[in-house]
């Protein structure tokens, strides 16, 4: 090809090639990376090796007559817990008549609720002094452990197991083991259980005793106590395996659902407090010795005829110290 | 019969002796006139050919992505976003209404179940949208089965709510659960797949190979055309050869108008990238990031003091969202891009808006971990038909973003329709000019070639 054919074709394409712009994906690159999925945390887990055995409802002697409220001894946890203005208690919101959100207020009601407002007014002197933090089943020990709450009142039953990670006050109720299935089932208690999908909470005592008691059932776990009323009434369990006191808030809300008769395992419930805080423990141990011989309304028994009543729970136990 | 060896010389012989045009052999035929004549002839016939599928599939593929850019592209993008914002809106006020406890407000009721109408016309549009694509069509049967399944838990939440019984908060949980796990993760792929797609459309519609194939075409025509003419000048003592030079002229023409188109239409693309889906495209993503922010408030405040992820999930979102002061993360990108733009002007209050989330974010976590549960919700969410701070903060900065996205949309809409202007035209013109040359160039050589 002639010179000047062959520049004149270079210079045309250098023109065309410089005349045009060409598209960058920079904008698409950086709205698709601000998207990036969040980390997801991933669950705690328990250990399982078999606890020593140990006297599971042995508490703290109480030191002496509860302090003043507002005047708590120097030193104490009692006293840092003062200074922070507030006391921070880990509670259930799905259980009804123990502890759960009214969705007509917002607030949470129970009597484990109302422990919790003792507790605050016996250090403050003032009831709403705490703050509520809803934990699900499987929070209510390690939340304790590491100090996000002072204390935790949900229905944890004391075991060797956990008193291995924190301390428990004297039992305030005792709970057995029953089973809730819906009112046409055909099942008539634990032996029927075999290959039948039962549901359990999550790190809850029921797990480990559903385990022994019947092998073959299919245990679905769930997160919140009330998820597993949810997985009842959509079929997807057959049984839901709980303390008795825990179903009886769920029958309430759904009469469609029966309580079966048989009991097993009873399960003491204790507040539960951090090991290091045994202060903690013996000042809720007189507060809770105060109620049990408190016969007036603001007494212990009142306070659990007033939410109980109709489930005729058992009567008030007796307080164990180990020393 | 057996094939045999045969000698090579034979063969080349025998060869040659297939090859005879007009009782010569090839080589003999091509010296003389009327040969060369005939063969120049084959030969720019056949780059005019080769010219016109290459300019033809250039103006197709350009024409084709221009108009997939304005008409479809654009359009799934816009459907995605929409979709994402009708879904985090259901799902906030889902979560307000619970938060605030006690009859619900009348107006967040009705605002739930506009959000849930919009989400479904949302998703049937992007359905239309995405076409065959197996990813997007799995993250909208997703979105399909899930949604219903999310309205029936927050359905039967409301009503044990209303009977003023705790299991409500178990169905609000599982529906929240349904949309954070199952129905928002979808709801990202088909926006992600959306700007993918858009992408993908930009850079077919603005690769300059296409057009240095077609100059390169455009040029060996023209060349083989002058090269003719000068042969035949050479040859015959006559200047002008009627027939070749049309022919080079139309080629000509036929090569500015196709370089013309596929660099205008280039440049229109390049403008509304530049000038509208840029923006676009990252405002989108901070209405996503700013929307998300506001469901980590809510969930963090329903789990009620032990919402950490959420928390933590908030600090990441705003942090993606805007950097530390608004001009980094999304908000940054979104100014940067909307420079020199109309939509410019309406990037302006973001900065303010970014820290009004930030400060509000602050004063209900102060109030949240002092203790002052309700306080932290009427701050997040309102008390009664009062809609509360937080939530009215996010709704401004959510309209100040669409409000940009919208301007970005008209130039862009507009730089995508320049875009695919003429190209009907083009396909038609290339093919007739085409033949027109060609007609041109046989007329004009067989004058020649018949005076053998």
């Amino acid at each position: 090809m002639p010179r000047s054919v062959r520049v004149a074709v270079a210079v045309m394409l250098a023109v065309v090639a410089s005349g045009c712009a060409s598209a960058s994906n920079e904008a698409t690159n950086v709205a698709i990376s601000v998207l990036k999925p969040s980390p997801t945390t991933v669950p705690a887990t328990t250990s399982t090796l078999a606890p020593p055995p140990c006297n599971a409802t042995a508490s703290f002697r109480p030191a002496g007559p509860l302090p003043t409220p507002g005047v708590m001894p120097s030193g104490s946890t009692m006293a840092e817990i003062q200074k922070r203005g507030m006391i921070r208690i880990g509670v259930d919101e799905n259980t009804l008549q123990f502890s759960a959100r009214d969705p007509k207020t917002g607030k949470l009601i129970g009597l484990e609720v109302d422990l919790a407002r003792r507790i605050a007014q016996a250090i403050f002197g003032n009831p709403d002094a705490v703050k509520l933090v809803t934990v699900v089943t499987a929070q209510k020990v390690p939340l304790v452990k590491d100090h996000t709450v002072d204390a935790t009142i949900s229905g944890v039953s004391m075991t060797c197991g956990r008193w291995q990670d924190v301390a428990f006050s004297t039992e305030y109720f005792t709970a057995f083991h029953k089973l809730l299935v819906r009112t046409d089932s055909p099942i008539t208690g634990i032996q029927d259980l075999a290959g039948r999908k039962v549901c359990v909470t999550t790190g809850s005592s029921s797990v480990g005793i559903l385990t022994s008691a019947a092998p073959k059932a299919i245990q679905v776990p769930k997160e919140a106590r009330s998820d597993c009323l949810l997985a009842l009434q959509e079929g997807q369990v057959e049984a839901y395996f709980s303390h008795d006191a825990i179903l009886y808030g769920m029958q309430l809300q759904d009469p469609n659902t029966k309580i079966l008769p048989d009991a097993v395992s009873a399960q003491h419930y204790g507040i539960a407090i951090a090991k290091d805080h045994e202060d903690l423990v013996r000042f809720v141990n007189a507060l809770l010795e105060q109620m049990r011989a408190d016969t007036s309304e603001n007494g212990l028994a009142a306070l659990v005829d007033r939410w109980l009543r109709a489930f005729n729970p058992a009567p008030i136990p007796v307080p164990h110290y180990q020393d | 019969m057996t094939v045999a060896a045969v000698p090579t010389r034979e063969v080349r012989e025998s060869g040659a002796r297939l090859l005879r045009v007009q009782g010569m052999p090839l080589r003999r035929w091509l010296t003389t006139t009327p040969g060369r004549l005939r063969a120049a002839s084959a030969l720019i016939l056949t780059a005019l050919l080769v010219l016109v599928i290459i300019a033809s599939t250039g103006a197709a593929n350009r024409g084709e992505a221009a108009r997939a850019v304005g008409l479809e592209s654009v359009p799934e993008l816009d459907a995605a976003v929409k979709l994402y914002g009708a879904l985090a809106n259901a799902d906030a006020n889902a979560t307000s209404i619970f938060l605030k406890a006690g009859l619900e407000p009348a107006a967040l009721r009705r605002a739930y179940l506009h959000s849930i109408k919009v989400a479904g016309r949302q998703l049937a549009a992007v359905s239309h949208d995405v076409g065959s694509s197996r990813t997007a069509q799995h993250a909208v049967r997703k979105i399909a089965g899930a949604l219903p399944e999310y309205t029936g838990r927050i359905e039967t939440a409301r009503v044990y709510n209303r009977d003023g019984l705790p299991l409500g908060a178990s169905y609000l949980r599982d529906g929240t659960r349904i949309m954070h796990d199952d129905i928002l993760p979808a709801a990202t792929t088909l926006y992600e797949r959306a700007m993918r797609r858009l992408d993908e459309q930009y850079r077919s519609g603005t690769s300059s190979v296409e057009i240095v194939l077609v100059v390169i075409a455009g040029i060996a025509v023209i060349g083989l055309l002058i090269a003719t003419q000068v042969f035949v000048t050479r040859r015959y003592q006559r200047i002008l050869n009627v027939g070749l030079l049309s022919a080079t002229v139309i080629v000509i023409g036929l090569l500015g108008w196709s370089v013309g188109r596929f660099v205008a239409a280039q440049d229109s693309l390049v403008a509304a990238q530049r000038d509208g889906s840029d923006t676009v495209q990252v405002a989108s993503a901070a209405r996503i990031l700013a929307l998300r922010a506001q469901a980590d408030e809510n969930l963090a405040l329903s789990e009620r003091g032990t919402g950490e992820k959420y928390r933590a999930d908030f600090t990441d979102t705003v942090a993606r969202l805007g950097g530390d002061d608004g001009s980094g993360g999304a908000l940054g990108a979104a100014s940067r891009t909307a420079r020199g733009t109309p939509a410019a002007a309406l990037t302006s209050p973001l900065a303010a808006d970014f820290s009004d989330l930030l400060a509000v974010h602050k004063d209900v976590t102060t109030l949240d971990d002092g203790g002052d549960y309700e306080g932290a919700i009427a701050l997040a969410v309102g008390q009664g038909a009062d809609v509360g701070r937080e939530a009215q903060v996010v709704q401004k900065f959510d309209a100040d973003l669409r409000a940009v996205i919208a301007s970005a949309r008209q130039r862009l809409d507009a730089r995508a329709t320049d875009a695919r202007a003429g190209f009907d035209v083009l396909e038609v013109a290339i093919l007739l000019l085409a033949i027109m040359a060609g007609v041109f160039v046989v007329v004009g050589l067989q004058r020649r070639i018949g005076e053998y």
